[in-house]
């Protein structure tokens, strides 16, 4: 393993840290070790941990690869971010990131042991190229647009109505030709989002919706998807991944 | 020149149309002068007779400073009867420590039509290992998933991302079942640096036989690539199909802006024109630079022969 990551574990590991043989099966699954290896190094040094959900593992460095050629001083958004190593990653590669999350929980540091990947962080404590606004994404205002937005697990974790409206607000914010990548859960082997958050039932799941009412809302948005992959049989996992790269063509 | 900058590493087996597509490929990246135009090109020779003095035998291969490796008789013979017959000489590549800044795993079927030192460029960040993805899954559409846990489970690795999609897709397959993999780069050329493919290196021969254990196929050294690149832990990266652009129908199309720019052509096609025929003899070379039917890649393909041959022959 990466030494770097290992220096950055503290002696006793954090209760929602990945472990050692979930890190190092990811490791030996991924496209891109480096991106993943920077990843945990970044969420360990900045929350303490990198969450033990093996999903994460795996959306992450996806997440990253797909972005990481945005040019410097990309204007860049992310949306439920809760306590995630890519805003600070993309931050670090030269981007300026803002970070929108609704979560009641405020995590003010030092890390402790009861903190997970939920909650509101204040980003700009930890890169001058961050802001974290505590608002929802329909609430979020800016007088800018975002070269790229992204969202990682968060989108099945809205209503229905919460997330058709949060997808037609990334239209708006998002420059034409502009990038919107998105990571889902997926109720195992079917096509239906995740229904639950936080343990808590949303809506049944033929109202939450599919993947494909999740493209078809968008291809009305005017992206041009150019990737839409769903990836089952996630080990250590209780749900499917959907992965959705997109070009705004308005 | 740069010494020790780059190392080209070609499969053939001991026959003439695989020698002359060694020259013209060799003269191909010579003629462009530059940081690659001293490029070693070591020439892996695999059969089950017993090697010849090459280097007497073509004295032309000492000008273009073409290094021969016998692939060991009986490493070739134990390999030779199953799904690819050649693969021990495909794999004899990682018998031996990679001594160069960058090393490119070719097939002998490409020519360099444009300078290739422009690959540097186009590879963002920092370079393990990169590609361009094979045109299509190697297994049977309705076993693709499958197949590709069950090899990686072979070779004690866990389930793999289907992340990156076949070059071939919406050409040669649509089944969507099918449209992705992990890193799974066509062996027509794949470059990486010395120090990444000397970490996969040791892992070439177990490769191959996890590869054996689920399936018996011709892609085994492609399969087999992927499965050492995970084992090393190394990055994968694609690179543009400029970079590997095949003779195939259907990708000038797809890749239209690539098919205007192509560095590295791979000709394995044998329908329009045929990569055996044409390499055979002095004269199928003169012939298939008389055609005059040929459009897109594979007439790009005959203008580079034609300007090679000119060369070769004191006319350039």
């Amino acid at each position: 393993m990466n030494d770097g990551i290992a220096a950055n574990r503290s002696t006793v590991p954090h209760p929602r840290d990945i472990s050692d043989d979930d890190l190092s099966s990811a490791m030996d699954a991924a496209a891109r070790p480096d991106l993943l290896g920077r990843l945990v190094d970044i969420s360990r040094r900045t929350f303490g941990f990198f969450p033990s959900h093996y999903h994460h593992a795996i959306g992450y460095p996806w997440m990253a690869r797909t972005l990481e050629d945005l040019p410097r001083g990309s204007r860049v958004l992310d949306i439920g971010a809760g306590l995630s190593a890519l805003p600070v990653f993309f931050a670090e590669m030269g981007a300026i990131v803002d970070c929108v999350d609704p979560h009641p929980v405020v995590r003010t540091p030092p890390p402790s042991a009861d903190w997970n990947e939920w909650g509101f962080f204040e980003y700009g404590r930890v890169h001058r190229n961050l802001t974290a606004h505590h608002c929802a994404i329909a609430d979020f205002a800016s007088s800018d647009s975002f070269d790229a937005i992204y969202s990682i697990m968060a989108i099945a974790h809205m209503r229905r109505t919460v997330r058709e409206h949060a997808l037609h607000r990334c239209s708006d914010l998002l420059r034409p030709g502009g990038t919107l990548t998105l990571t889902a859960d997926l109720v195992p082997s079917t096509d239906f989002l995740w229904n639950l958050s936080e343990g808590r039932v949303l809506e049944p799941p033929g109202p939450h919706g599919t993947v494909a009412d999740t493209l078809r809302q968008l291809t009305c948005l005017g992206f041009q998807i150019k990737e839409a992959r769903v990836h089952r049989m996630v080990p250590r996992s209780r749900t499917d991944l959907l992965f959705i790269n997109c070009k705004s063509q308005n | 020149m740069r010494m020790d900058y780059l190392e080209i590493h070609v499969p053939i087996s001991p026959r003439n149309f695989f020698y002359n597509r060694v020259r013209y490929l060799a003269k191909s990246l010579r003629s462009f002068g530059g940081d690659l135009a001293d490029s070693k090109i070591v020439v892996h020779v695999g059969d089950p007779s017993p090697p010849v003095d090459l280097d007497r035998l073509l004295p032309w291969a000492r000008e273009e400073g073409i290094e021969w490796r016998w692939v060991n008789k009986d490493f070739f013979c134990h390999w030779h009867r199953t799904g690819n017959p050649y693969i021990a000489t495909m794999m004899n590549r990682f018998s031996a420590r990679f001594n160069s800044k960058y090393v490119i795993i070719s097939d002998a079927d490409i020519i360099f039509l444009r300078d290739p030192s422009s690959l540097f460029s186009a590879i963002k960040h920092d370079l393990d290992v990169a590609g361009v993805m094979a045109h299509v899954t190697p297994f049977p559409h309705d076993t693709h998933i499958d197949r590709w846990i069950r090899i990686f489970n072979a070779f004690d690795l866990p389930p793999p991302m289907m992340e990156f999609e076949h070059s071939g897709w919406g050409v040669m397959c649509e089944d969507e079942t099918s449209r992705y993999s992990p890193a799974y780069f066509n062996s027509g050329m794949m470059i990486g640096t010395g120090d990444a493919m000397n970490r996969m290196a040791p892992f070439a021969l177990p490769a191959l036989n996890a590869v054996r254990s689920v399936t018996d196929t011709f892609f085994f050294d492609q399969i087999a690539f992927t499965l050492m690149m995970h084992k090393a832990r190394v990055n994968k990266k694609l690179i543009p199909i400029r970079f590997n652009f095949p003779n195939q129908f259907g990708f000038e199309h797809k890749y239209r802006e690539d098919a205007d720019s192509i560095c590295v052509l791979h000709y394995l096609r044998t329908d329009i024109i045929d990569r055996d025929r044409i390499f055979a003899s002095e004269e199928s070379i003169r012939s298939f630079i008389e055609r005059r039917d040929l459009v897109g890649s594979n007439e790009e393909l005959r203008s580079r022969v034609a300007v090679i041959h000119n060369m070769l022959n004191g006319k350039g």
